[in-house]
Order: structure tokens, then C-alpha cells, then sequence
């Protein structure tokens, strides 16, 4: 089984039954976005089967670029997935691995499957000690090992020390660490060299790339959203242009998308929305939660996750202003992987004012299964909200890839009660 | 205008027949969900039968209950909450909120004006549902229904470590092995049941009147076990069992008109 070739169908597919099926609801950038992540898809394929380096789960695309290798997340790919059938044989490889099968199935789904040769394997590990979210951390340790095995190619690993909180002294720190992950880099990996330049290029790629995600952001408080909530829930990171080999295809991505979206908000829309809602947490593709949310004429906004960057909260790149000073790439690398650091409090602060700046009804928390930071957070976050915004929340549990604790016509049910009882408070 | 609702639980299968706002016969079914539509469908003959009316007099028939399941001969089905919401305000409009206890649920709904606006439910937990006193009853030897009789004799307070009915069972053996007497088990199992309920109360936020509607309801002992807990009378309906599948009908002739 090779899943690359799988997605590499799956969008094959779907442009061309967009083009067999025109909708004229549709943003004209969705179907652009679905040409970029083919286009980044057959490359993954071309640079995997002519033996290239490449950095699966690397701590950032921008870095992984600028040593001359394309970072791969494993989990952005395994979502996105035409078909889940593989989910049993994958949870079986888990549970032989000895791999943690309580967790979060969007982390050691991928990894099995990776470890199966199903997805392309690294050429260097690294793991960190406290990154964006522990389960994330902890994965990338365990695959780490698992390819440093002979039979595997005895990839080489790297541990990076990720502090835990936010401050200038943690960025230093932090960027020392990449320091020494290029110089490894360089050291074990042929065919890597840092390019400080091209990193600095990259770098203006990705402030770019935020800018217009704040313009999306403010774009998003329109009534009614501009948009439909499978293309409102795609997620910032999923088109990081570092992320694709053509970051500027990804950058007229996001520029199309813009100028779409301010036309919309400018003529107006003909747009029922009952109900304007964040969603937290993946929504999972078991589910139908598009056809769901819209039957429901339910806006959903955002997909509630680390987005502080995205929506104005914290600092973007190239930011002079926080420090007082120009900071080095390896630093600027160093402040945006921290500022995406899962902490309690922070994360439910974040959801709060989220959902506060986009005017939500109501919150729909999806307590994913596994997930050991923010999932026992959902009563938290529920409690906050009701408290200082005067919304409910609905807390729907269940796993991402696997749709066992949460069968879709429980999801549909539990969801029109919900919508029902948030109309009944609103009237 | 004629309109039925049809309540599918676990256990039973309840039907109300409204004659615009008039009730003109229930049927109460005991039967699991093995053949939910079957159940569906005999207990609304039965009320037809009993109200002296044909199938096709009924305008509207809307359900409720068990998800998942397609009832062919209703025009919709309506969420739990909403149901109970209306039929609780028809049988006592004073209702602040309403908790419903089944065999499978712990359901409690923050209502006003008949619509709810809060709900809380016990998920896939079993505790603070019938089925803790179901597993309780069978090994003290003795029906659901007696576990309120024992319980009034109780001198003791035990309390359950267990807060999983899974694992409950290999707790009450314990006891009585250690010869505890079946009423305190009883209280115990009583007693607990209404301690896994109270934070959902809390979880919408308590209110004054309270109204206790379900399956569970006409078991004194665990209304009693409720007031301890919180301090405060609790209302029962007359029929509890029927509120849900009566606001059913009542939102049926609402659609219909």
C-alpha cells in the first residue's frame, strides 16, 4: 500500500468532479487549493521514490526548506485520507508495536502506518521534549526509536529540549537547539546544508502568509460567514507554503482566497445562518459534519486549535516589537514553534476570546479520544464559556480516524438538539 | 386534530394519543430495542385500540428515544430533550428543570416556557441509571421495585467506592460476604445512583422546582435519596413514565398546524 498514491487519486478525483460539477457557492481558491495539495503530493511521491532526503515531522517547514529537505506531516496527510478502511489493520499494527494504543489515534495511526512502509520514512528523527502538544512530542520520540532500529535504516534521531514557557530567554534557548538539530542535520543527513539566506526567504514566504490569514480572521466576523464550513474549517498550517515545494502557488492560494471572500462580505450573500459556532478540535472524517453543521444552517467559523499566530493573538514574523529587537531566522523558528505551545489555561483563554472575536452562539467541543492536554479540558472550557460569554457547549466525544464511540447518526442527533436548544436560548 | 407520540427506550415503548389537547389513551410496552419499530407500532395499535380510534385518524405521529432508528410510519423524530421539555410544562408548568431517569440515561433539562435551554446527560455511563439498580437488585435477590421498600428500612449508610457499575458488581459481593444487611446495600445502591445524578444538576445549574419524570421516577426510594441530596422537595408527575412521549404528541399537533 503506498497512501501518498492513495491522496494522489483522492484529489485527481475531486477536481475533476468539481469540474464535472460546477457549484457556484464554491470559492474559486478551493479548487486551487486542491491543485496545490496534489501538486505537493506528487512531489512528496517523486522525491520519496528517487531516495531524497526528507523530514517527516520535523519542527518546521521553514527550517526543514532551508536545509534543502521538505517537511511531511504524517497526521495532515492520514486526515485527509479517501478511505479509512485501513483504521483496524493500522490499530492492529499499534497494538503490535507496542506502541500506546490510548492515545491520540491521529498520531499512532500515521506512525504505524509510517513504520509500515506506507508512508515515507525520515531521514533524520526528532523528537522534542514539550513542542506544540505533549501527545505530539511523545509520538515523535517513539518513531524516532522505532526507525533508529537496523531494520528500519537506523535513521538517526535528535532530541530537541523544548522549554515550557514563553519568554525571550526560552526563544534563545530554543533557537540554540535548532543550532545544533542543522548541525546534525548537516552532519548525518546527506545532500542537507543550511542555507541562512534562503531560510530569511522562506521566512517572508510565511509572514505573507500570515497577513492574509489575518485578513481571513477579520473576514470571518462577517455575518453570514462568506463561506461554506468545509472550506471555513481548512486550517492555517494545512496550506503553510513551506510546507508545499511551490510556496508561491500557495501564496495565490491565499490571495485569491482574500479577494473572494472581501467580494462576498462587499456584494452581500444570500445565506441563512441560524447559528454561528466554533468547532474545536479536528473534525473528524468519519463524521458528516459539513452536511451536518449546514443542514443545521449552522456557521462553524473556526477550527478552534493553537492559532494564535493566525488570528493576531501573538506576535507574526518578522515582529520587531515584542523583544525590542530584529531577531535571527533560527529565533524567529523558535518564537513561532513556542507560541504554538498547548498550555491549559492558555488554550482555554484562547478559546474563550476566540469565540468572543468571532460572535459564536455557541461552542462544539469535539473531546477527542486520547488526547491528553486539551481533551480533559472540554468541562473547563464549557464552564468558562457559559460563565463569561453566556454560550453552551456541547462536549462530543470519540476519536478522529475511528468511528466507533461516535456513530454518525448519534453525531446528527446529539447535533439538531444541540442547535435546537441553542435556538430556544437565543429567542 | 388527533396526534401521537412514540417514546422508544431501552426497555419499554410508550405511546400518547392527544385529541388536540386532550390525552385520550397511553400504553406503556415493556420490550428492549431489539425491534424497536415492532414495539413502536403494536404499542400504538394498542392505543388506538384503547382511545377507540383508527391508525389513519392519527394526523401527525412524531417519536422519540433511541437514535439511529427510522420509525417508517412517524412523520419525524425529535430529540429526548425537547419532548420532555414540552410534556413537562403541559403536566407541571412550574418545572424549572426536568430529570429524566431510564433504564440507559440520566437526562436533566434546564426548561423554559416548554423549550430547554440547558441539557446535561450521563453519556455512556451507566451509573446514575437504571441499570445500577438493575445490577444491584439481582444480586441481592429482589426486583427493581422492592429496592425502595429496603431502603426505608436501612440503618446504615454505606458508601459505594465504586463510581463504575462496571466494577460495581464485584463491590456489592464484597458486601455482602461481609454480611451487610441488603437494606443498607440498598440505600447504598439508592443513595449512589443519586450522587452520580447530582452533577449533571449542577452541571445546568440548580434550580428550585424539579421535576422528576422517567422510568425511575415512581421509585420513591430514589426521589427520596434526590431530596436528601439536594435539600429540596421534588415534584413527581402522576405519570411520569408518559412525559416525553407526550410532548411528543404535543409537538406533533404543533407541526401539524
Amino acid at each position: 500500500m503506498n497512501l501518498i498514491k492513495d491522496l494522489i487519486a483522492r484529489n485527481q478525483n475531486i477536481l475533476r468532479d468539481m469540474d464535472e460539477h460546477p457549484d457556484p457557492a464554491r470559492l474559486r481558491s478551493t479548487r486551487m487549493g486542491f491543485e496545490v495539495e496534489l501538486d505537493g503530493y506528487t512531489e512528496l511521491l517523486e522525491a520519496w521514490q528517487a531516495g531524497k532526503p526528507l523530514l517527516p515531522q520535523f519542527p518546521s517547514s521553514t527550517l526543514a526548506k532551508a536545509l534543502g529537505s521538505q517537511n511531511v506531516i504524517y497526521q495532515d496527510l492520514f486526515i485527509f485520507l479517501p478511505d479509512l478502511s485501513g483504521v483496524p489493520r493500522y490499530t492492529q499494527a499499534v497494538y503490535d508495536m507496542g506502541m500506546p494504543a490510548y492515545s491520540c489515534d491521529v498520531f499512532t495511526l500515521p506512525n504505524a502506518a509510517a513504520i509500515m512502509g506506507e508512508l515515507p520514512p525520515p531521514s533524520l528523527s526528532v523528537a522534542d521534549s514539550g513542542g506544540v502538544c505533549r501527545v505530539w512530542s511523545y509520538h515523535n520520540k517513539i518513531l524516532a526509536e522505532h526507525f533508529n532500529k537496523p531494520e528500519l535504516g537506523s535513521v538517526p534521531k535528535f532530541e530537541i529540549d523544548t522549554p515550557k514557557d514563553y519568554s525571550e530567554e526560552s526563544v534563545k534557548y530554543l533557537a540554540g537547539q535548532l543550532g545544533e538539530l542543522v548541525k546534525f542535520a548537516e552532519e548525518n543527513v546527506p545532500g542537507l546544508k543550511y542555507d541562512e539566506d534562503r531560510h530569511k526567504e522562506l521566512i517572508k514566504a510565511d509572514t505573507k502568509w500570515v497577513d492574509y490569514t489575518l485578513k481571513e480572521w477579520e473576514l470571518k466576523k462577517h455575518i453570514p460567514l462568506p463561506m461554506s464550513n468545509m472550506e471555513s474549517l481548512v486550517h492555517p498550517l494545512h496550506f503553510e507554503p513551506c510546507l508545499y515545494s511551490t510556496p508561491d502557488k500557495v501564496l495565490d492560494f491565499w490571495r485569491v482566497r482574500i479577494e473572494e471572500l472581501k467580494e462576498r462580505v462587499a456584494k452581500g450573500m444570500d445565506k441563512e445562518e441560524k447559528l454561528r459556532c466554533l468547532w474545536v478540535w479536528p473534525p473528524p472524517p468519519h463524521l458528516d459534519v459539513f452536511g451536518v453543521t449546514e443542514r443545521l444552517k449552522m456557521s462553524l467559523v473556526m477550527w478552534g486549535a493553537p492559532l494564535g499566530v493566525f488570528s493576531g493573538r501573538y506576535p507574526n514574523w518578522g515582529d520587531e516589537e515584542e523583544f525590542g529587537r530584529k531577531l535571527s531566522p533560527l529565533e524567529e523558528e523558535a518564537r513561532y514553534v513556542l507560541g504554538e505551545v498547548v498550555r491549559g489555561k492558555t488554550w482555554a483563554d484562547d478559546v474563550i476570546w476566540m469565540c468572543q472575536e468571532l460572535g459564536c452562539d455557541a461552542i462544539i467541543y469535539y473531546q477527542l479520544t486520547g488526547c491528553l492536554h486539551v481533551g480533559g479540558l472540554a468541562k473547563l472550557v464549557a464552564e468558562r464559556a457559559e460563565k463569561e460569554l453566556g454560550i453552551p457547549t456541547i462536549v462530543l466525544s470519540g476519536k478522529t480516524l475511528d468511528p466507533a464511540d461516535l456513530p454518525p447518526e448519534e453525531f446528527d442527533a446529539r447535533m439538531t438538539e444541540f442547535a435546537d436548544m441553542v435556538l430556544a436560548r437565543k429567542s | 386534530m388527533i396526534t401521537a407520540g412514540i417514546d422508544i427506550g431501552t426497555e419499554t415503548t410508550k405511546v400518547v394519543i392527544l385529541d388536540n389537547n386532550e390525552v385520550i389513551a397511553r400504553e406503556v410496552l415493556i420490550g428492549g430495542d431489539e425491534d424497536a419499530v415492532g414495539l413502536g407500532k403494536k404499542a400504538l395499535e394498542q392505543a388506538t385500540a384503547k382511545a377507540g380510534i383508527e391508525l389513519t385518524d392519527i394526523k401527525n405521529i412524531i417519536a422519540t428515544g433511541l437514535v439511529g432508528i427510522n420509525i417508517p410510519f412517524a412523520s419525524g423524530q425529535v430529540a429526548e430533550s425537547m419532548c420532555i421539555a414540552r410534556g413537562v410544562e403541559r403536566v407541571l408548568p412550574s418545572t424549572m428543570i426536568a430529570l429524566d431517569l431510564g433504564a440507559s440515561k440520566s437526562l436533566v433539562v434546564k426548561c423554559n416556557h416548554g423549550k430547554p435551554i440547558k441539557i446535561a446527560r450521563n453519556g455512556k455511563c451507566a451509573a446514575g441509571t437504571g441499570k445500577y439498580l438493575e445490577i444491584v437488585s439481582k444480586l441481592l435477590g429482589v426486583e427493581t421495585d422492592e429496592m425502595t421498600g429496603l431502603f426505608l428500612k436501612s440503618k446504615a449508610d454505606i458508601d459505594f467506592q465504586s463510581t463504575c457499575a462496571v466494577f460495581l458488581e464485584s463491590e456489592v459481593i464484597s458486601l455482602i460476604h461481609m454480611k451487610t444487611s441488603p437494606e443498607d446495600i440498598a440505600r447504598g445502591a439508592i443513595m449512589g445512583l443519586a450522587k452520580r445524578t447530582y452533577p449533571l444538576l449542577l452541571d445546568v445549574g440548580l434550580e428550585e422546582k424539579i421535576t422528576l419524570v422517567g422510568g425511575l421516577a415512581g421509585n420513591r426510594g430514589i426521589a427520596i435519596a434526590l431530596e436528601e441530596l439536594l435539600g429540596q422537595k421534588l415534584l413527581v408527575p402522576p405519570e411520569p413514565q408518559i412525559v416525553a412521549a407526550l410532548g411528543a404528541a404535543i409537538i406533533a399537533r404543533e407541526r401539524a398546524s
